[in-house]
């Protein structure tokens, strides 16, 4: 629905991430301290914009991931 | 003094001007005109007039020197260079062993006569658009130093249009050299990917790592890639034969009005009407995003799990966001890729070359932290790869060209600021980007005049 998210609702959207980015930065072992945390939070909604767009397409299934390696 | 490197050599090989004269006026130079730029991180002066004095004895033996004799060049700060480390533009980097030899296309260089006198500055990690590094400063644009000169080869696009240095190195993952390039008025390449090898380069996102010259001049520029080829260079293309379009859609929006007038005036020349639209263009630009963000992630974790603090801010957020991206994603971004490089193909099916800007717009003042991109007011620095990094995404050659200044009657602050086109080719077509570029240069349409150190235009 279009329209302008309160204060409440942006606050409630960050500290959801915030608790996200907690999750999956222990899934790599990785320590996000208190310094840190805005930002990887701000870049984590970011990506998840873009991770919006490419899984909004939807591929033929013989479509190949583009990796680069050639034995 | 000329900066052109093809007439520097030339001057050199010829005897009116000695290699070592030239290397001590660009350090001198260098010493004392950067300071207002914040291009050079590091000068060579050493080792530069050490390999002058070998010019000039091999030239009074009458040996071969090459097609760049004598001509200075620098480096962008992820090169290896002998001797030094490598700190692509961080300080995390400051206790690794200094290279045991210059990157393979520095050593083509030297092989072609070149001497590279200076490492450049550049974004932490080539993570950015803007050159502005906590650890080495800001690199100003010379032709306005109130504004950003694009990143993340920042200090190689600026220190070419100070008149600094008539050739310089970049890389490209997303458009660090095409941005720069078109901020600053100055040529540059990003080559097939692959074609160029990236020994010795530090990297950033492997899947988009590109390497490639900026220079003064279309000449300059092809003179630099083909030495850095390291191979006999294509025929030349014949410009009468190549079909041209422009690109549409995606690449018309928010045009400054002077890329418009500009574009329109190549397609004029070339006598094209033709417009191609590429599909999903957003979502391709979307999985550069991702590609980069997880490859640069991925890269950096194992020094972000213990060193983060010792990051440049902007670029340690962006990295750790990158590291926590689940496969899914990422693996959806490679498809889309392989997707989009096909209907990329398919564009070339009904034309040689394709036109679209390079930016939406000249510099951003470097207090200014947003643009406007449908209407809206978003990130300046985020958005300056609108238009270069969807196209990233297909690994094909593109040159960035600037467009010549134009008379108008706009008055505003950023009349007569460099305006910049990326002109595309099918991969390994460089010899017909070099061909447009050239017979463009030639009609007036393209190249920026270059500041001299003195301050007169040279070029």
């Amino acid at each position: 629905m279009a329209g302008t998210q309160s204060e409440d609702e942006l606050r409630a959207g960050v500290l959801a991430t915030a608790s996200d980015v907690a999750v999956m930065a222990r899934q790599v072992d990785l320590l996000i301290s208190d310094d840190c945390l805005p930002g990887v939070v701000f870049n984590t909604e970011l990506l998840r914009g873009y991770v919006t767009l490419v899984d909004g397409l939807v591929l033929p299934d013989d479509c190949e991931p583009a990796f680069g390696y050639v034995p | 003094m000329t900066l052109r490197a093809a007439t520097l050599a030339n001057n050199i090989r010829f005897g009116l001007r000695t290699a070592r004269e030239v290397i001590e006026t660009t350090l001198h130079t260098l010493k004392t005109h950067d300071p207002a730029y914040g291009c050079v991180t590091r000068l060579l002066s050493e080792r530069a007039l050490r390999a002058a004095d070998t010019i000039d004895a091999r030239i009074r033996a009458g040996e071969p020197t090459g097609p760049l004799a004598g001509v200075p060049f620098g480096v962008k700060d992820l090169f290896d260079v002998e001797g030094i480390i490598t700190t692509a533009g961080s300080t995390v980097l400051k206790d690794n062993e200094p290279a045991k030899q210059d990157a393979a296309v520095i050593r083509r260089l030297v092989a072609a006569g070149a001497i590279p006198v200076a490492t450049l500055n550049m974004d932490e990690f080539a993570y950015g658009f803007a050159t502005e590094n906590s650890h080495y400063g800001t690199t100003k644009n010379p032709r306005d130093p109130t504004r950003l000169a694009g990143g993340s080869s920042g200090g190689s696009a600026a220190a070419v249009a100070a008149g600094m240095l008539p050739i310089t190195l970049g890389s490209d993952t997303n458009g660090s050299i095409r941005v720069p390039a078109s901020l600053c008025g100055v040529w540059g390449l990003r080559p097939t990917q692959g074609r160029l090898p990236l020994e010795g380069v530090y990297p950033f996102a492997a899947s988009f790592d590109t390497i490639g010259p900026f220079a003064g001049t279309s000449g300059d520029l092809k003179l630099a890639f083909e030495a850095m080829d390291g191979r006999a260079a294509d025929a030349a293309s014949d410009v009468g034969t190549l079909r041209v379009a422009r690109l549409g859609g995606w690449f018309e929006r928010d045009l400054a009005s002077g890329l418009i007038d500009g574009i329109e005036r190549i397609m004029s020349f070339l006598q094209s009407t033709k417009t191609v639209e590429l599909p999903e263009v957003a979502r391709a630009r979307a999985a550069a995003f991702i590609i980069t963000a997880s490859e640069g992630g991925n890269l950096h974790l194992p020094r972000l799990r213990h060193r983060a603090m010792e990051y440049d801010p902007a670029t340690r957020d962006r990295l750790m966001a990158g590291a926590l991206l689940p496969a899914s994603p990422i693996i959806q971004a490679h498809r889309l890729r392989n997707w989009f490089r096909e209907h990329l193909h398919g564009a070339f099916s009904d034309a040689d070359i394709l036109i679209a800007p390079a930016t939406v717009g000249p510099a951003p003042r470097i207090d200014q932290p947003t643009i406007i991109v449908d209407g809206k007011a978003v990130s300046a620095r985020a958005n300056l790869g609108l238009f270069t990094q969807p196209l990233t995404l297909g690994g094909f050659p593109i040159l960035a060209a600037p467009l010549a200044p134009m008379e108008s009657g706009d008055a505003s602050s950023e009349a007569g600021l460099p305006l910049g086109v990326q002109i595309i080719a099918a991969p390994g077509q460089e010899q017909a980007l070099f061909a447009i570029g050239a017979a463009l240069e030639h009609a007036g349409l393209l190249g920026y005049p270059l500041r001299g150190t003195s301050g007169e235009s040279e070029v």
